[in-house]
């Protein structure tokens, strides 16, 4: 089983939408795929119209036990199964500072799904919480998505110290960039300049800002699946392509 | 979670009126009607059956499926111009690995081909989300030129966490008059078919009541070791895979062991015509096997090299591929020739012939009493045999001990219906590790034979052939190598088959 965490410390870098299409294409290749939306937002469970189960608080996901998998829901493509989001979620932090091993709850919480997914994505939730610690302990592959932008580029600067001073294991990040204006001068820059460093450990696809991508809350389906054929789809095609060997 | 249903639709229903009732009730998406082709696929011995689940090919589609709700456990898309026969011809992927866990050495062979038209419909939610799948199918039986012979089914997936939405649907269902058992659209397709799963098993399947006469007891024996011989028989001339030779020669070897080992039972003039019978004709057989069992180990052997010395090999391995390909032919010729023909005619006939009244001196006596006899006699001598092996003894006792063991083994396997299955299991069990441990030792030690005497028709004409030299010289020492560890280990196997509660049981068993 590996488990794919997408994760930034801020939002709005196209996380989620990397989350709901990467997933998508992993169970299309008949890998069984889940996917946990622990961002309370939960707009990865609205993109796949999977409402949350009133029940799933945080109490139900910590207690851990295979309760959890009562609360899974199957989304409309095969072999893709979601655990929704729920609003409590915004509460999981407190919850988890009253734990023992408050740090690795997750990935025991996780261990029982092995026999039934081979992959698990992870939509995270921004900030650096102790909740996102859990996350950056259980994934195997976390997933940095980054806007071309020197902020961008200072705040995964800030993740990476964290990790070093935290003494946790860098070799689990990839960063790769999104939401990639071709037009402008300062993003193709960045990403020059960022690529020939090799500093961090950078993907070689990119997900380009486009419309279609946008749209992925109006059709409330991957934008693999109402526009296959269009850059978008593409990118996230490629951007599979080279995390799938890094799995393997 | 739910299982997926299927249900027969009543005659009197058409689809499209089903359909429209059902829009009215449910949000529904109907997708376009598609027309699959299905061919079934397992082995001879039923492998996927057994552990319930089967392989379809649906198009370019290879599907692993569980029975009898037919989910699908392992999908493959793959365009092959070949028909993969074993689960090595599969390219790699989860179900090559599924199919190898099951498949081991034999083929999959194709049972039969069904043709379906199906309407796929998904029930939608308030959100538009699926939330169940739901499939009318008309299911052609056999060849389609018989467009009669069909059925019509409803098939229900269910979603995961989508469970009251099933129930529903299911409920409503019910109340328009679609309802019952679910469906076994396989088995179904199999009676059409006029197949029966598990008709063949390489494992004998004998029931004797212990106050049968010995000899109606052993004709049973051997009419059965009799039908297994002829169920092998399509499947060696065909070439469909090894294991329908080896099961051929087992079930002889049986025969042999039974006619020898069943004493005072039949007239000494049969026996021994017989048994010479079946051991010339196994004798020409023993190539075939041999041939079978390097070529299977192929890939172990290459694997025993350092990597630069394994293509060494290949010339080895082409030899006894050519070598098979004759083999197989003579093989043919032998099982159609007009003496083997014979030979089993006058078995058949012998078997089947009714002479209960010709005493022989066991052959009115009650099974139980000579079945005790016999395996404890076996036990006392392979206890024997085993005890005066020590670290020093030559191969030869080992050899022997093997021998013995095999015949305790038949014995035990012949009579096991008329003692308690649970301490004959033990028993098999506790025996068959020690035979793994003389097998192996036995096979190592004929390996390294038979590549020694390839050894000295390779001849240093160039490099190719030094390197091939090279590859079986390497081979000849990683065998030699693990012959030594197995032996080895013969001590402590032999120790814990004859441990006291092992004794103790076959006591309790047998002696009398």
């Amino acid at each position: 089983m590996s488990i794919i965490a997408c994760y930034h410390i801020k939002g709005g870098v196209g996380k989620t939408a990397a989350t709901v299409n990467l997933s998508y294409l992993a169970a299309q290749e008949s890998t069984k795929t889940l996917l946990i939306d622990i961002d309370p937002q939960g707009s990865a469970s609205y993109y796949f119209r999977v409402r949350s189960s009133q029940k799933l608080t945080t109490k139900a996901l910590l207690t851990g036990d295979n309760k959890i998998d009562k609360h899974i829901k199957a989304t409309d493509y095969e072999n893709l199964d979601i655990l929704p989001s729920n609003l409590s979620y915004r509460k999981l932090d407190l919850r988890l500072n009253n734990l023992r091993k408050s740090k690795k709850r997750l990935q025991q919480i996780l261990h029982p799904f092995e026999e039934e997914y081979r992959i698990i994505f992870i939509d995270s939730p921004p900030n650096i919480t102790l909740v996102s610690e859990n996350i950056f302990f259980a994934a195997d592959i976390l997933l940095v998505p980054i806007i071309p932008t020197t902020l961008s580029i200072l705040t995964f600067e800030k993740l990476f110290q964290f990790f070093e001073d935290q003494n946790l294991d860098k070799s689990k990040m990839f960063a790769f960039f999104s939401m990639v204006e071709r037009r402008k001068k300062l993003h193709q820059e960045i990403m020059e300049k960022i690529y020939a460093e090799k500093k961090h450990r950078f993907l070689k696809s990119y997900i380009p800002y486009t419309v279609d991508i946008e749209n992925m809350g109006i059709h409330r389906e991957p934008v693999l699946c109402y526009k296959p054929n269009s850059l978008a789809s593409q990118s996230y095609r490629e951007l599979w392509n080279e995390l799938r060997t890094i799995i393997s | 979670m739910q299982q997926t249903v299927t249900f027969k639709i009543p005659d009197s229903f058409e689809f499209q009126t089903l359909i429209a009732e059902i829009a009215k009730n449910f949000s529904i998406k109907l997708e376009p009607l598609a027309n699959q082709r299905q061919i079934y696929y397992d082995t001879f011995d039923w492998r996927l059956y057994n552990n319930t689940i089967i392989l379809i090919r649906q198009g370019n589609e290879y599907l692993l499926l569980s029975l009898p709700t037919e989910e699908i456990i392992q999908k493959l898309d793959w365009k092959s111009k070949r028909q993969p026969k074993f689960w090595w011809d599969f390219p790699d992927n989860y179900l090559k690995n599924e199919l190898k866990k099951y498949l081991d050495v034999r083929a999959l062979i194709p049972l039969f081909e069904i043709e379906k038209n199906v309407t796929s419909m998904r029930i939608l939610n308030e959100d538009a989300k699926t939330v169940l799948r739901v499939y009318l199918e008309r299911i052609f039986f056999a060849d389609n030129k018989k467009k009669s012979n069909f059925v019509d089914t409803i098939k229900l997936m269910p979603l995961k966490g989508y469970g009251k939405e099933f129930i529903q649907f299911k409920n409503y269902l019910n109340r328009s008059g679609i309802k019952g058992e679910s469906l076994d659209v396989y088995s179904l397709a199999l009676q059409k078919a006029s197949k029966t799963p598990g008709d063949y098993s390489s494992k004998l399947n004998i029931t004797l009541t212990p106050n049968m006469t010995a000899r109606r007891a052993t004709k049973i024996i051997l009419r059965y070791l009799l039908q297994v011989m002829k169920q092998n028989q399509a499947g060696i001339k065909d070439d469909i895979d090894t294991e329908f030779l080896h099961d051929f020669r087992v079930a002889m070897r049986r025969t042999r062991s039974a006619l020898t080992q069943i004493k005072g039972i039949l007239s000494k003039t049969k026996k021994v015509q017989f048994r010479d019978d079946f051991a010339s004709l196994g004798k020409s057989t023993n190539r075939m096997r041999d041939l079978d069992v390097y070529l299977l180990k192929k890939f172990h052997y290459q694997q025993m090299l350092p990597e630069n010395l394994r293509s060494g090999l290949d010339p080895l391995f082409d030899k006894l591929a050519e070598e098979r390909t004759v083999e197989h032919k003579n093989l043919v010729k032998l099982l159609e020739s007009d003496s083997y023909k014979k030979i089993i005619a006058s078995w058949d006939s012998f078997l089947n012939a009714d002479n209960e009244n010709e005493k022989t001196k066991n052959s009115h006596k009650p099974i139980i009493a000579l079945a005790k006899k016999f395996i404890y006699k076996k036990y006392d001598q392979v206890i024997n045999l085993g005890s005066k092996i020590n670290d020093g003894s030559p191969a030869s006792k080992l050899h022997q001990l093997r021998i013995e063991c095999k015949k305790l083994r038949y014995l035990l396997e012949f009579f096991s219906s008329l003692f308690p299955q649970e301490h004959i299991s033990i028993l098999i069990k506790q025996l068959k590790k020690l035979q793994d441990n003389l097998g192996d030792y036995n096979d190592l030690s004929i390996q390294q034979q038979n590549l020694k005497t390839y050894l000295v028709t390779i001849t240093p004409e160039n490099v190719d052939s030094l390197e091939s030299a090279a590859s079986v010289g390497g081979l000849i020492s990683a065998l030699y190598q693990r012959q030594q560890s197995v032996r080895k280990l013969f001590a402590q196997t032999f120790a814990n088959f004859s441990n006291p509660t092992n004794a103790e049981l076959y006591q309790k068993l047998f002696a009398d």
